[in-house]
């Protein structure tokens, strides 16, 4: 029955054919899908005396026509694609959050410098202390909506983080299964195409979410490992796990012993950096900026004297500072640093003043024993409560203020003459200095000629300047001595050798003390995410520092915040605030654009992958067509064999009939 | 071998395609309608960062110019002010030379009234506001700077620093003057003493400009020991002598021998008879100088000659404040004014009396008018050539104040025309900047269309090569 058994076969293996040719062409268009074939052979001949008789065809198998380099280039090129295509998202959204328009952050900023130049020019015009206060909380307002959507973007990250370990962890138990299934169909000496295609897409699906070992993929018997090789893709691998820290940060863990993994690519990979670094980053940046903001204009809002005149009680609004640890080690969200704390304490009745200054050094010096400097001052008391929260108020009857303004009266323990001199102005030097006075000659105010007194910088030691105080000299009539310090002398005599001193601060907090302690500020702060106008400020806009003596045209501090706009003390100095703040905005148009050009090249390698694997594996119809057409033929003329097979069997009957 | 393409790897590729031509077509769909060529930072990073900074750039040359405008407001406020004042000058000018030519009581009295209008006109000038702010008060813009003016004391309380307007990276202007730089500046200058020649001025340097009358005061009468001369009762209040030991004399003769009577005369005067019984006798100089003597403990048988020590005391202020004079050369006298200090030479002083006491002040705005006022009333009564002296004082003082508002108002001229300079630099500056900006920002529409169709031709032909390539197929030929 060899004759019919050749016809079976060739009939069975052609039917088998145009089955896969009708199953590839079925599924031309489906994802994923490798092109079926099907592997015909001689069946095994026999021997017919002397001759070895074919015995038809035998159907091998079938397999898919799979190129396994580009499978694992592509599995590898979709890993890569999930991280950069992440980033990209998060960094568009960061773009988003940053993008400035009529109403962002840049704009506020802008619009509280400008309102500050305006209130230079009217002073004494309380609308134009109100806008500057309405600009501020503007500029607190667009910080905060900026803080606020990059919180809630990475809340997002931190649900997407988990929604994708859950797409891991179901991926790895359905890959198990069908990996397990096709090691039994292979044992059982069967191909399974179909399976290997459902193994294959959940791998790239695993792939797209974490990254995958090169060398498990080349090994079909090898079992896949992803996540830097600590994730064994089995059915009973264990499961991947979130935890939240209380800072917000997130790690993934692995296995009985929580081994923290560390994604290099695929989407996870991409989630976790894009929470953990590339959002906290630009955070940072925007905090760092705040700190260089906030304490630029705080400081010399601290340092400076509205139209109401000085204070009688101020507080600070960081607390939970170690009240007996050096200030250096207190981690004060400004900096404190070696210099002085100048405080005028003004008698409210008579309007005379008294500045003293406070060495402040915050590695020997704690919060408490600054408190004890303070309270030590004459008509001045400084408590801390519980919380470390340091207040500082007067005594009845007196005000203070940190603007270094020169004191009423000197110190005339060593003139022996009978004038009297006074200082007044505003000292606009850059450098916090003493000025030494000394008369070189003798004689009597406005008559002796020449009656010269030498300035002497008592840091450098240079005569800065010498005036004749003698005839032509008017009695009480303002003379210059230093930058923006007056001096005027009442009639009288002064003797050669009458010495005094002048303190000429111009840096009336040079360590920082104020701004480190939230006090006196425009901006109030805890975490620099989020910001709040000093309240103060709000009820009472006369509170807003103007200059430095209370004058109402006195413009200096707001002159000085002009000069603080101006300065170029970001970047390595390169940049002002303004500056600075555009330049993140621009960076991050920057990164987007370069995470789109990786996006892009990942694209266009996936693409070039994409048709090197379908030139091995797509279905072509034409080539199933004429594929069909062959077994088709092949079909008929196998049947026309049994046919006639079977009609030469037929005339054999004939002749026992 | 050749390179096999599916039909589905055809299509994939021709959608991507697509998407990618119409994501195209949209970006540039929106340059088009929104008229920005950038709508987010990664459009171009570089741009955006300018655009940033022209924006910032722009928005506060308009703060400038809004600063510019708001301080011309108040130097022109400011200027025309004192253009007025100016004007009150020449008006007292023509009003001191008629007055100086004027007899007539009742004329003199219509000068005074005139002269009364204009010094409220300058007390209105001096304390005028806008927006309530003073223009004339330095950097205390809140007070009032000057008090006191109509009736001829006045008083600066502003500052001594004027309020200045800094454009940033530009030269800073003065809006609110000083009052004390416009219409009182510090030093009297050279006083002039009239109606007592023994006081002079002294080398001091005099403050304040307001005209004083010197009071000289007796108020102590000594002799040298030997005769026995005292000063009498009435030597405080009667003796018009003053002067250091020595510079009066009091010569004695005891004729009785037992110092009952004799005679005695000062500075070589005519002889008094005097008796022992006599406790405040008058005696009276050459030069009318009257002493108050007691004769009741003459020496018996002084005959000579006795220096007299007779001291005094200055004021200025009415006999408020005084002053012992030291008969020095710089006699410093203060009074209860404040901000006027004077200097006088009392070395020649020698009798009581009264002074007038006239500060060159060539500045003074005030005093200038004030000075007039007292000229034309002339309370001192001084003489007609005092008083035509006084007149060319008034006149030149009247010629310096006028000329230093006029050297005020050439400032403010000068700083009108840099805002008006700055303005325009501003202004081209801000012009500028919108240039940039807009070359920036803005969409170059005529680029933008041409490469919109570009890309609608793509798609186009995307689509159409598409349905071409699908238009044939081997299941045509199948029968």
């Amino acid at each position: 029955m060899s004759l019919y058994n050749i016809g079976n076969s060739a009939i069975r293996a052609n039917q088998l054919a145009l089955q896969t040719i009708a199953n590839n062409i079925a599924n031309a268009d489906t994802e994923g899908y490798h092109r079926q074939r099907v592997s015909l052979a001689e069946s095994v001949p026999y021997q017919y005396g002397s001759l070895l008789m074919g015995t038809g065809v035998t159907v091998q198998g079938i397999s898919r026509v799979v190129d396994s380099a580009t499978e694992q280039a592509i599995a590898l090129n979709l890993s890569s694609s999930g991280r950069a295509q992440v980033q990209l998202e998060t960094l568009q959204a960061l773009e988003g959050i940053l993008t400035p328009g009529n109403s962002s952050l840049q704009s506020a900023v802008t619009d509280y410098f400008n309102k500050i130049e305006l209130l230079a020019s009217t002073p004494n015009n309380s609308t134009r202390q109100q806008e500057v206060i309405a600009a501020a909380q503007n500029v607190a307002f667009q910080l905060n909506t900026v803080q606020s959507q990059m919180g809630q973007l990475q809340s997002q990250l931190t649900g997407k983080i988990t929604d994708a370990v859950g797409q891991v962890n179901t991926l790895v138990e359905q890959i198990g299964t069908i990996e397990k299934q096709i090691q039994t169909a292979h044992a059982s000496g069967r191909s399974a195409p179909t399976l290997e295609d459902q193994r294959d897409n959940l791998v790239k699906e695993l792939g797209k979410l974490v990254d995958l070992s090169p060398a498990s993929l080349s090994h079909p018997d090898s079992q896949i490992l992803a996540a830097g090789g600590w994730l064994v893709v089995r059915q009973d691998s264990p499961k991947l796990v979130v935890q939240q820290s209380a800072d917000g940060t997130v790690q993934i863990v692995y296995g009985a012993s929580k081994t923290p993994i560390q994604p290099v690519s695929g989407e996870l990979a991409g989630l976790l950096e894009s929470q953990q670094q590339i959002v906290p980053e630009v955070r940072a940046e925007l905090e760092a900026w705040t700190r260089a903001f906030i304490g630029g204009v705080n400081k010399l809002q601290a340092t400076g004297l509205g139209a109401a005149g000085p204070q009688t009680l101020v507080s600070s609004t960081i607390g939970n500072v170690d009240p007996d640890a050096p200030l250096a080690q207190a981690n004060t969200l400004f900096p404190i640093s070696n210099g002085l704390l100048a405080v005028s304490v003004t008698n409210q009745s008579t309007g005379e003043h008294e500045t003293l200054t406070i060495a402040i050094d915050p590695s020997t010096d704690s919060l408490r024993s600054i408190v004890s400097q303070l309270d030590a001052l004459p008509h001045l008391r400084a408590t801390l409560n519980s919380t470390g929260q340091l207040t500082i108020s007067s005594e009845a009857g007196y005000a203070f203020d940190f603007a270094g303004r020169p004191s009423s009266t000197t110190n005339t323990a060593l003139i022996t003459g009978t004038t009297v001199p006074t200082v007044n102005g505003v000292y606009s030097g850059s450098k916090n200095t003493q000025l030494v006075v000394t008369a070189q000659s003798s004689g009597q105010i406005g008559v002796t000629s020449p009656l010269t007194l030498s300035v002497t910088d008592s840091v450098t030691g240079q005569v800065i300047r010498q005036i004749d105080v003698g005839a032509g000299y008017a009695a009480d009539q303002p003379v210059e001595i230093a930058d923006g310090l007056f001096i005027r002398f009442s009639t009288g005599t002064m003797n050669a050798g009458d010495t005094f001193t002048i303190d000429a601060i111009s840096d009336s907090d040079s360590s920082g003390f104020l701004t480190g302690m939230g006090i006196g500020g425009v901006f109030q702060t805890t975490d620099l995410r989020s910001l709040t106008v000093n309240p103060d400020l709000l009820s009472n806009s006369t509170k807003l520092a103007i200059g430095r003596t209370g004058n109402p045209a006195d413009v200096s501090q707001l002159n000085r915040l002009i000069a603080f706009r101006e300065k170029q003390s970001l970047n390595h100095q390169t940049e002002t605030v303004e500056d600075h703040l555009a330049s993140l905005t621009a960076n991050i148009g920057v990164s987007v654009n370069l995470q789109q050009a990786v996006t892009g090249q990942l694209d266009s390698q996936y693409q070039q992958l994409r048709n090197r694997q379908d030139s091995v594996s797509g279905v072509d119809p034409n080539e199933e067509l004429l594929s069909m057409l062959q077994f088709q033929r092949a079909f008929q003329a196998n049947a026309r064999y049994l046919s006639s097979v079977n009609a030469a069997l037929d005339d054999l009957l004939g002749l026992l009939r | 071998m050749s390179f096999r393409v599916t039909p589905h790897r055809s299509y994939e590729l021709g959608l991507s395609n697509s998407q990618s031509r119409y994501a195209h077509s949209a970006v540039l769909n929106q340059q088009v309608s929104s008229g920005l060529r950038i709508n987010k930072p990664s459009d171009d990073p570089v741009a955006q960062k300018l655009i940033l900074g022209q924006n910032a750039v722009i928005a506060r040359f308009e703060t400038q110019l809004t600063t510019i405008n708001s301080s011309r407001t108040v130097l022109s406020e400011a200027n025309e002010n004192l253009l007025d004042a100016q004007q009150l000058m020449v008006k007292a000018k023509t009003i001191a030379l008629d007055a100086s030519q004027s007899v007539e009581p009742t004329e003199r009295t219509a000068f005074i009234n005139e002269l009364d209008s204009i010094l409220s006109q300058l007390e209105q000038i001096a304390n005028s506001q806008i927006n309530g702010e003073y223009l004339f008060s330095g950097t205390q813009l809140n007070t009032q700077p000057f008090t006191g003016i109509v009736s001829g004391n006045p008083i600066y309380h502003g500052s001594d620093f004027a309020s200045i307007l800094t454009i940033p990276g530009n030269q800073a202007i003065q809006t609110h003057y000083s009052g004390r730089d416009v219409f009182q500046p510090y030093g009297s200058g050279q006083l002039t003493i009239l109606g007592n020649n023994q006081v002079q001025s002294g080398t001091g340097t005099s403050t304040g400009s307001a005209i004083t009358t010197l009071t000289l005061q007796h108020t102590s009468t000594t002799y040298a020991v030997g005769s026995g001369v005292q000063a009498g009762t009435g030597s405080v209040a009667g003796d018009t002598i003053l002067g250091p030991a020595g510079l009066h004399k009091l010569t004695i003769h005891d004729t009785s021998g037992n110092g009952s009577g004799g005679t005695v005369s000062l500075n070589g005067g005519a002889t008094f008879a005097f008796t022992n019984a006599d406790s405040n006798l008058k005696i009276t100089g050459p030069n009318g100088e009257v002493v108050f003597i007691n004769t009741q403990s003459i020496t018996p048988g002084f005959n000579g000659t006795v220096d007299i020590t007779a001291n005094g005391s200055l004021s200025i202020d009415g006999g408020v404040t005084q002053v012992p004079i030291d008969f020095s050369e710089n006699q410093l006298v203060t009074g209860t004014t404040p901000g006027i200090v004077q200097y006088f030479n009392t070395t020649n002083v020698k009798s009581t009396g009264t002074a007038v006491v006239e500060p060159a002040a060539s500045a003074d705005v005030f005093q200038a008018v004030i000075s007039l006022r007292e000229t034309i009333r002339n309370s001192e009564n001084l003489s007609a050539a005092d008083r035509e002296n006084s007149f060319e004082r008034r006149l030149k003082q009247l010629d310096a104040a006028s000329d230093k508002l006029l050297n005020i108002i050439g400032k403010q001229a000068v700083s009108l025309e840099n805002l008006d300079t700055l303005e325009t630099r501003v202004t081209s500056q801000k012009l500028n900047a919108e240039t940039i900006l807009s070359d920036a920002q803005s969409t170059d529409y005529f680029a933008a269309i041409t490469q919109l169709q570009e890309q609608q031709n793509l798609l186009m032909f995307t689509l159409q090569s598409l349905t071409t390539l699908s238009s044939v197929s081997l299941v045509d030929f199948l029968k």
